[in-house]
Order: C-alpha cells, then structure tokens, then sequence
C-alpha cells in the first residue's frame, strides 16, 4: 500500500450483511475508510457529493463501489445506469455484491457495464476470502482510475 | 327427430316460405309484364305488316272505284260498250282484290313465304264466299255503331294455332256504289244476269257494306316472345339468387370473421394476463429466493464471525452477533408466514358477502388501537359508508394493512391523521384510507405493492402489506393504487372491488 486515502462505497440495504462486508474490509485493512449508505438514492447523492453528503472531506469520491442489487427507493441496476452513463462517473469500478444468482440479474448488470458481478457466498470463510481478494484486486493491484 | 326439432324446423321452413314469397311474387309480376311487353312488340310488328296488306288493298278498291268505274261509264255513254255490258273481273272490286290476293299469295309461295288469308266479309254478298260468318257480322256492326273505331285486332286461336287478326271496315257505300247495288232493277242487265238472287242488292249510301280482314299466324312471334321472356326471367332469377346468396355469403363471412376477430382479441388478452400472471410468478420467485436467501447469509456470517471470536477468546460482541443470528432466524420465520399466508389468498376463498363496512373498519380500528395511540394518531371514519359485497376477514386485512402502512410511514407528522372514507368514480364505489405522513414520490407508485419491497429499509415489516392488499384485491376483481402529490405531502391509497362482488 502506498498510504494514499482508499475509500470504498457500500451501498447495501441489510444492515447485517453491510457489518459482515465492514468487518471483514477492517480486519484486512484494504481500504481507509468505507462509506456504508442503504439505498440507491443515498448512493447517488454521496456520488454527486448531494445533500447530506456534500462535504467531499467527510465523503471522498470513493475509488470502489460495492453495489447490491435489490435496494429500497432507487434499484441497484438503475443505480449502476446512472453511473455508467455519466462521464465523470463512469471509470469508478462498479462491483456487483448481491445475494441474488439469477441468470436475468447477472446479464442486465452487465449490460449496463457493471464492471464485476459476484454472489454473496453463504459460507463465512468464503465471504472472507471473496472480500480480502476482492479489496487487494481492486484497490492494490488494478490501476485505479483517480 | 323429437318434438322440439320438429317444432324449430317448421318455424324456420315457415320463415324460408315468408322470406321467399316476396320475390317470388315479384318475380311472377316482372315475368308477366315482360311477356306483355315483349309480345306487344312483335305483335305491334304483325300488325304493322297486315294494315300494310289491306291499306294496298283500299288502293286498288280506290283505283278500282274513282279512275276504273268512270272511265268505263264514260266509254259506256259514248256507245263503246254496250248498255248491258258487265263483268266482275273488270267492274268489281272486290272480285278484283279478292283475286289479287290469290295471285300475291302465289307469289308468296313461290318465294317460299307464308301464305296470308285474306277476306272481304259482308253481310250480303253477290258472292257465297264473301258471307260474313257471326264473328264477322257483328264486327260490321260494330263498325256502323262506332264511326270512331278505324279498325279491330285480336289474337286468335283456329285448330290450335294462334293468329293476329286484323280487319278494317270496307269502303263506305256511295250514291256510285249504289248503281250496282241498289235495286235489281236498276242494276245493269249483265250484272242481273250474273248474279240471280238477291245478293249484293238494296243496299244503302252511307253505311259500312262489309269488312276487309287479314289473319297471319303469331305462333313463332308469341313463342319468341315466350322464350326470350324465359330467359330474361331465368337471367334476372339467377341474378337476384346471385346476390342474395352473395349477401347471405358475405354475412356469414362477416360474422366469422367478427366472431374470429373477437376470439384474438380474447386470446390475446387471455395471451397477456398469463404473460403478466409469469412475469409475476417469476418475479415472486425471484424475491422468495432472495429474500431468504439473505437471512441465511446472515446466519452463516455471523456463526462464522462467532467461532472466530470463541476462539481467540474474543468476547465482547459475541452477544450482538447472537441477537443478529436470531433476528434473522427470526425474520426468516416472518417471511415464511407472509409467504404462506399470501399464498393462501386466492386458494382459501371465504364465501363472499354483503359487508357492512362501517362496522369492519370499526373493527379493525380496534385492534389496531395500540398502535395508533402510541402514535398519537387521529382517525376519521367517514359515516355511512356503503356495504360492500366481499370476502369478510380478506376484507379486514386489506383495510388493516393499510392502516398500518399508513402509521408505519406517519414519519414525524406533528399532528398525525388517517381517514378513511369512499367517494364515486364513474359509477364505481372507491374506498381509500388517506394520510398525511411521509408520501410517496410518483416514481415509487408502481413499486410499493411488490413483495418485500419497501420504500424504507428501517422501516418496521417484511415488505408484504401492500403485497397482500394488491393480491387480496385482484382475486375480488378490482382494483388498488395509491394517489400521492410526492414526499411529504401524504398519500392515500384507493382500491376497488369487482362488479361481480
């Protein structure tokens, strides 16, 4: 690591699996700080620096988001959208984290250039292991586009 | 066949018989004036042919009569011709014309043509030939009594053939005629001599002596005229049979093919409901397997995070992570019970009933009442609410539900309010629970009556409320949806119930 700030954006409804993902990116100390928003909305607001989230020193842009799908208010894929469409946005890496396998899911994440998709694993020492690899890959060893 | 066909198939041959009396006695009419018509055309041609015969032969009566007769009288007087001298074949006309037409007819048969019958009738003729038969007779009456009538016609039937018979009245008998056919006495001694009786004598001026008439066969022409007057029927029948069977085809066609049509518009609608009923089943169990799916990862998560802590000795959030594993054991449990009890709606059908909805939303408020007190909420319960024909205790979910949807997105309202009441639309009964809480942003109105979808993550129930409500209506036939002006401006949620409930 190179001590440059990394920040992760985790936009994940369930409070508990939002711990699981927090406590796991703590004990291997990928990322600087994680940002844990429960909606879609709270995710584009905290993107766009909005509302509550204006203050770029308490919220950064972040350098990886970790977006599930099934969110209250603003849907994940619409969430996903919006940020592949947007120009300044559209190099944050988008990393699909969601409980669902569905084939429907997998194929609109990627059609709207979802940059990685991945299934919650049901057992913890994988939940583990997907977490530290999926931190140091896209946090140490990609090249990060800011 | 039983009675009952018997007794269809009478109506409907009586109703054939109706509808084919009219153009049959349409028919029958245009035949007949066809026929006349077209008889009347050739006969009127016959006719044309025959007065031209006997006008000819008033000529040469004429010629006979005005040049022949006094140039003979004059030669008589200058002593040419003796006093006595007399010879029909010469003097009288109607010897002359008679014989005429003997050699025209001649000449007829040589050229290969039909012989025509010719005959001077009169009451009193020189000759036996010319006597008038009683037909005849009463035709020189006729003639005498009504000076106006220049000629008879009448198609006649002798030995079974059908002739046109035409006859003019003779020349009238003048003082000149009188010479001859006056008295005996003073007729010439050649002609006294000639003729002994008293035939062709003591006639008088000024009256019609006989008759001169034709007769030709009409038999070709009537048939012609009968043939062709077929064949136009036959023509015109095939036409009308055309297009009324044409009419009748393109009616049937036309009703198979609305019929037809209807049954692809139903198809298709049949087609969209089972589409939209699998799009739903999907989606159902899309949610169903995510939605479980999560708790099970929370479980597994934190057992796991658990035994890590055991064994490093690490104790101090062992007992939040217990509660998490049992809050999602728990919730698990929840979603299987609104699973089973949304699956219910819709098999488990109570019999439906007239519903008296002021004492069901009576009813529900009172076991709600917990609730709304420890929100501080007022209810207003609009009075006389009609009853509504429905399943009872469906009823009272739908109606609890969104009641408490309504406290649960009351959000921090100071001065909190739910009412519930009715109002018309175009003839349909909308009941609506209405509150000034939180509201909701047009782009979720679709969204808030999926399963397990909720607006707000915190917010206390699995998701199913509005889920149940939107199934409970749709098995009653109607309809539900919510009205909101956006976020804080409150919401209210309508539904209906089908006609046939």
């Amino acid at each position: 690591m190179n001590g440059e700030p990394l920040t992760i954006l985790l936009v994940e409804d369930n409070p508990d699996h939002a711990e699981l993902v927090m406590r796991n990116m703590e004990d291997f100390q990928v990322a600087n700080s994680i940002i844990h928003v429960e909606d879609g909305e709270a995710a584009l607001d905290c993107l766009y620096g909005r509302g509550k989230y204006a203050d770029r020193k308490l919220f950064p842009m972040p350098h990886l988001m970790l977006l599930d799908l099934r969110l209250p208010k603003v849907d994940g894929l619409e969430v996903l959208k919006e940020v592949k469409g947007d120009a300044d946005l559209k190099a944050l890496p988008v990393v699909i984290l969601t409980t669902s396998d569905a084939e429907r899911d997998s194929a609109m994440a990627y059609e709207y250039h979802a940059n990685s998709y991945v299934t919650k694993p049901v057992s913890f020492d994988e939940f583990s292991t997907l977490l530290r690899d999926l931190g140091f890959y896209w946090l140490a060893w990609n090249k990060r586009p800011w | 066949m039983n009675l009952e066909n018997l007794k269809i198939f009478a109506v409907k041959a009586r109703r054939a018989v109706n509808m084919a009396a009219l153009p049959v006695v349409a028919m029958v009419v245009v035949a007949v004036t066809l026929n006349y018509a077209i008889s009347a055309f050739f006969l009127s041609d016959a006719e044309e042919k025959i007065k031209n015969i006997l006008l000819s032969h008033r000529g040469l009566h004429q010629y006979i009569q005005k040049v022949m007769h006094p140039a003979f009288y004059k030669a008589r007087e200058q002593g040419e011709i003796s006093q006595d001298f007399y010879a029909p074949e010469i003097f009288s006309s109607s010897f002359v014309v008679r014989v005429d037409h003997g050699f025209y007819n001649e000449e007829l048969k040589k050229a290969g043509l039909p012989e025509i019958y010719y005959k001077l009738a009169s009451n009193n003729p020189r000759n036996p030939v010319n006597k008038a038969d009683e037909f005849e007779s009463s035709l020189i009456k006729m003639f005498n009594e009504n000076s106006e009538i220049s000629e008879f016609k009448k198609v006649v039937n002798i030995d079974g053939k059908k002739y046109l018979y035409f006859a003019i009245p003779f020349l009238e008998t003048s003082n000149a005629c009188i010479r001859c056919h006056g008295k005996r006495e003073d007729a010439p001694q050649g002609l006294q001599a000639l003729y002994p009786g008293q035939g062709g004598f003591n006639e008088k001026a000024g009256v019609y002596r006989a008759i001169e008439s034709i007769r030709v066969p009409v038999s070709d022409e009537i048939s012609t005229a009968f043939i062709l007057t077929c064949s136009l029927s036959v023509g015109i029948i095939a036409m009308f049979m055309l297009f009324f069977f044409n009419r009748r085809l393109k009616r049937t066609v036309d009703k198979k093919t609305y019929s037809l049509e209807a049954e692809v518009v139903e198809r298709k609608k049949k087609e969209d409901d089972l589409e939209k009923k699998n799009a739903e089943l999907e989606r159902f169990a899309y949610t169903v397997s995510h939605d479980l799916k999560s708790p099970i990862i929370t479980i597994k998560g934190f057992t796991g995070a658990l035994e890590k802590d055991l064994l490093k000795g690490n104790y101090e959030r062992m007992a939040g992570d217990l509660k998490r594993v049992s809050d999602a054991a728990d919730r698990m449990n929840d979603l299987l019970c609104d699973l089973l009890e949304i699956s219910t709606v819709g098999r488990v059908v109570n019999t439906s009933e007239a519903v008296d909805m002021n004492l069901l939303v009576e009813d529900v408020l009172a076991q709600l009442e917990g609730p709304l007190r420890n929100s501080d909420i007022k209810v207003t319960v609009q009075s006389d609410l009609p009853p509504l024909f429905c399943d009872r205790q469906r009823m009272c979910e739908v109606v609890q539900n969104l009641v408490e949807n309504a406290i649960n997105y009351m959000g921090d309202q100071v001065d909190p309010h739910i009412l519930f009441g009715v109002r018309e639309e175009s003839g349909v009964k909308v009941y609506f629970v209405q509150d000034n809480g939180i509201g909701i942003d047009e782009k979720y109105h679709e969204n808030v009556f999926g399963l397990f979808n909720k607006l707000d993550a915190k917010s206390s129930g699995t998701g199913i409320g509005l889920a149940l409500v939107k199934r409970i209506i749709e098995v009653h036939g109607g309809r539900v949806w919510v009205e909101s002006d956006g976020v804080g401006k409150g919401s209210r949620f309508c539904f209906t119930v089908g006609r046939n409930f």
